[in-house]
């Protein structure tokens, strides 16, 4: 016959256990007296109830909280941040955000490693003569490696100025008019007769005193 | 009908932890641990796996303490932990094949024909116990061999008391139909 008294089968357990009240207990005992589908239900709790369980010793009960507080430490050291790119790895960003704030560092870095600090670099226009000594006194060394290319540019120009100066004025038969300008001819075109032999006499007698002072 | 450990205390422990008290955790592992060894030993059939199981329970639950919501008794939350880690070594393995006369205490000389039937009729119980569905099994466990009232059932299974108690009902009706057997015959006539 199976038993369908679910409020008795409920509390067969705690018969078993022996904690029901002694009405509870009263009302079991009578019903388990007529039934036998739940006599042999409280027969299969108690061989459920009775199955032993092994004892793992007093050391292990022992130890067992140092154990789990040493894994439970362990586990926790390891899930900390690590540094900066934990730090950053737990920022949530659309990743544009990080794509464009590489680019932007990068830009910066370049700016300032890149850019050319202001540099005195050759004049390319005469100086003026009253601050032509304080200026050559003054002048810094120029290291040519820092200059850009537009810079050198001008500096080539500016030499090639002063050579072709230099060279104008180095040319052979020049050596005699070094200093005079072409208006020396003119003015020795205009001079009369009597006047260019009276130069004459003084460029004699110049050359005579200069004869004696080397004999 | 008996009550689980007081609430309050578990709480009480729960924050001196938090605070730092190295005993207070101690005192946690204390209360809990042989309950729930026996819990776990009865779902696994196994003292290693259980004790195993037992510890890596108190590491999940004290590493995952800030998701203990304290909706429920601590108790309940370190159940539901064992619980779920056991489930997950018995899927891989049939209790039927765990049971060893081995794990069992004999209380009387083994050799006599008595003791004998009365191993080989456990056995038959525990392979009947370990074909139950497994909702039915767990509520029959921790009911019978647990001592857990319904209502903490419900809250360690997370459903209501009216489906605790209608999972002891179905459960156990199968396991006496199982360990019977077919020769024992299922023909009751119904009655109360």
């Amino acid at each position: 016959m199976q038993c369908t008294n679910n409020d008795i089968q409920e509390l067969l357990p705690a018969y078993e256990q022996q904690l029901l009240d002694r009405d509870d207990r009263a009302r079991v005992e009578q019903h388990l007296a007529g039934c036998e589908d739940c006599a042999s239900e409280l027969a299969l709790i108690r061989m459920l109830a009775d199955e032993p369980v092994p004892d793992l010793g007093e050391a292990f009960w022992t130890a067992l909280p140092g154990r789990v507080y040493r894994e439970v430490r362990e586990q926790e050291q390891r899930k900390r941040p690590g540094g900066l790119m934990d730090l950053l790895g737990g920022l949530v960003l659309p990743r544009w955000t990080w794509a464009a704030a590489a680019v932007l560092f990068v830009a910066v870095a370049a700016w300032f490693l890149v850019s050319p600090e202001p540099v005195e670099i050759a004049r390319t226009t005469a100086p003026d003569s009253s601050s032509l000594s304080g200026d050559m006194l003054d002048a810094e060394s120029l290291d040519m490696t820092e200059l850009d290319d537009a810079q050198l540019d001008s500096l080539g120009s500016w030499a090639a100025r002063e050579l072709a100066a230099i060279q104008l004025q180095e040319e052979p038969g020049d050596l005699f008019t070094n200093g005079f300008d072409a208006s020396t001819d003119d003015k020795l075109a205009e001079m009369t007769a009597q006047e260019l032999e009276h130069l004459s006499g003084d460029l004699d007698e110049y050359e005579y005193e200069e004869d004696e002072e080397e004999g | 009908m008996t009550n689980g450990g007081p609430m309050d205390d578990d709480l009480a422990l729960l924050d001196r932890y938090a605070a730092g008290d190295r005993e207070a955790f101690d005192e946690l592992v204390r209360k809990h641990q042989k309950p729930l060894y026996s819990l776990l030993y009865r779902m696994v059939s196994n003292a290693d796996d259980a004790a195993d199981i037992l510890q890596k329970t108190f590491v999940k639950a004290f590493t995952g303490i800030s998701g203990f919501e304290r909706r429920s008794s601590f108790r309940t939350w370190l159940y539901q932990i064992a619980i779920n880690l056991a489930k997950n070594l018995y899927r891989d393995r049939s209790r039927a094949a765990q049971v060893s006369l081995d794990d069992v205490v004999i209380r009387k000389d083994p050799k006599t024909l008595e003791n004998i039937i009365r191993k080989e009729t456990r056995e038959r119980l525990y392979r009947a116990l370990a074909e139950l569905p497994e909702k039915q099994r767990l509520t029959v466990i921790l009911r019978i061999q647990t001592q857990k009232t319904f209502e903490e059932i419900a809250g360690i299974m997370k459903c209501s008391v009216g489906t605790s108690k209608a999972n002891y009902h179905h459960g156990v009706k199968k396991l006496k139909a199982l360990f019977e057997g077919p020769e024992q015959g299922n023909d009751h006539a119904v009655h109360e």
